[in-house]
């Protein structure tokens, strides 16, 4: 009797540890796709920058529109949003360095870089990359949290089991735009 | 404190040297006032003596009334003339010294930041009975906030205080969809890190847990937000920083709630800013009172880097 009431409180403890293991990585998946997804949208906000770029240098007949031309082929070539992690990486990198070198030209032209309209497009730079930096950051925070959970016992017992693998968190760049900061 | 500057004092001191004169006055008026009271006590008490002895046994319960009638008529005009003068001066002096501040900046001696607000930070418990004084409204530089003396009870029944305080609302213009509150780390330094963490990923008022990436700062705060995106979004590695300075300074005090439009900073423990008709107004009293008030307010504001803007070069 005492045997199997040993084997039963057994069985029922090991269901609770795989049940509560298992709910556990299913919370930090969903949350890692949600720190994803919610990164994505902000990359999209970058994306939508480079039309608004493409009219301030519009009325500059010196300024080099290759680089406007460049940015827009890179969007043109590739959504991001089917490539898998590190290669999204890869390529909105390419598009932050595009964007860079667009709002550098803009700041060696004075005409460009004193219209109201680039002083207002550099306030939403600096918006949109910070919530970039957000998401960025909340997205690797998730990755940690889903890397431990695989990693550390006794959760990583089910992870192996289950065949789960490391994630690798984000090496994103941020743009820094040339802008000041003062206080007001 | 830094000494406050050499023109606010400039401009203060004619207007408080002549408050001072009234606080004079009026402290001179109250111990009349009080030497009054207790000769008429005295005088009444013997009255009252004198019936009782007249009546005899039958006048005791009329000598006890009469004593606590005498005693309270006494205490209750005593503590009105007092309050009155109180007052008074208190809202005079700090009208001169917001006035000195700028002409943004308003002073009401027995107003404070509503309750409604107050609940709406987040910062307090439900059910909480809130009280206050002291409303100071201004502008630092290209920020609007106000601040006041805010102690809150449990509720209406019990005296016993869970804050008490300065209470800071702040412009902020980052736009907020949520609310993020954070709090000095107590569950982690009590029941150390693992546990300590355990227990906060409960949550606090619907909010989850928010765990950052900078260690030092996780160590010294507790952070929850509806939002784990916008919590990163408002605490950047620089505004970490400077909230670490604050800590650093001021120690343990400071809990904050970042929502749409408004930081809510609650500074527990701090001395409230009252005038005392006893004490002189300058150097050391009432004006010292508020302008430690009104420097730690500005500090924070500063610290926080409020004021800054991005501007195109």
């Amino acid at each position: 009797m005492t045997q199997l009431a040993i084997i039963l409180l057994s069985i029922i403890f090991l269901s609770l540890l795989i049940g509560w293991s298992y709910n556990s990585f299913i919370h930090r998946k969903n949350a890692l796709q949600y720190a994803y997804s919610s990164l994505e949208t902000m990359l999209q906000k970058r994306h939508e920058l480079l039309p608004k770029l493409a009219e301030v240098v519009q009325t500059s007949a010196e300024f080099e529109f290759r680089l406007v031309q460049e940015a827009t082929s890179l969007l043109k070539q590739t959504n991001s949003k089917e490539l898998p992690p590190a290669a999204m990486v890869r390529h909105e990198n390419q598009i932050a360095k595009s964007i860079t070198q667009i709002t550098s030209a803009i700041n060696r032209d004075a005409a460009l870089r004193q219209g109201q309209s680039f002083v207002h497009l550099q306030k939403s730079i600096v918006e949109v990359e910070a919530q970039i930096s957000a998401s960025r950051r909340a997205y690797n925070a998730a990755v940690m949290e889903y890397n431990n959970s695989i990693e550390m016992f006794p959760t990583a017992v089910f992870a192996s089991l289950l065949k789960l693998q490391r994630i690798d968190p984000v090496d994103l760049v941020v743009l820094e735009p040339d802008y000041t900061v003062r206080d007001s | 404190m830094q000494k406050p500057k050499v023109e606010i004092l400039h401009k203060v001191r004619p207007k408080l040297a002549e408050l001072e004169r009234q606080r004079r006055k009026m402290l001179e008026a109250r111990q009349k006032t009080e030497t009054t009271a207790i000769l008429l006590v005295i005088v009444g008490l013997v009255l009252v003596l004198f019936l009782g002895s007249y009546l005899g046994d039958e006048g005791i319960p009329a000598v006890l009334v009469g004593t606590f009638l005498v005693i309270g008529v006494a205490a209750y005009f005593l503590r009105m003339g007092r309050l009155e003068a109180k007052g008074d001066l208190q809202q005079d002096i700090g009208r001169v010294i917001t006035d000195a501040m700028g002409r943004d900046w308003n002073y009401a001696a027995k107003r404070h930041l509503s309750p409604s607000l107050v609940k709406y930070s987040g910062l307090v418990g439900k059910n909480r009975a809130i009280y206050g004084s002291n409303l100071i409204q201004g502008k630092h530089g290209d920020t609007q906030f106000s601040f006041s003396n805010i102690n809150i009870s449990s509720n209406e029944n019990d005296n016993s205080d869970v804050f008490g305080g300065i209470l800071l609302a702040i412009d902020f213009h980052k736009e907020l969809k949520g609310k993020t509150l954070v709090f000095p780390d107590l569950a982690q330094n009590l029941l150390g890190a693992w546990l300590g963490k355990r227990v906060q990923s409960f949550g606090w008022q619907g909010l989850e847990l928010v765990y950052l990436e900078d260690p030092t700062f996780e160590k010294a705060f507790a952070v929850y937000s509806k939002d784990q995106v916008e919590a990163r979004y408002i605490l950047t590695p620089n505004m970490m920083a400077n909230m670490l300075s604050l800590k650093k300074k001021y120690g343990d005090h400071f809990s904050f709630s970042f929502t749409q439009g408004t930081i809510f900073i609650a500074i527990e423990n701090v001395d409230p800013f009252e005038s005392s008709l006893s004490a002189p107004i300058l150097p050391d009293g009432t004006f010292h009172h508020f302008y430690r008030a009104i420097d730690l307010v500005t500090d924070v504001i500063d610290t926080l880097q409020l004021n800054t803007r991005i501007w195109s070069k």
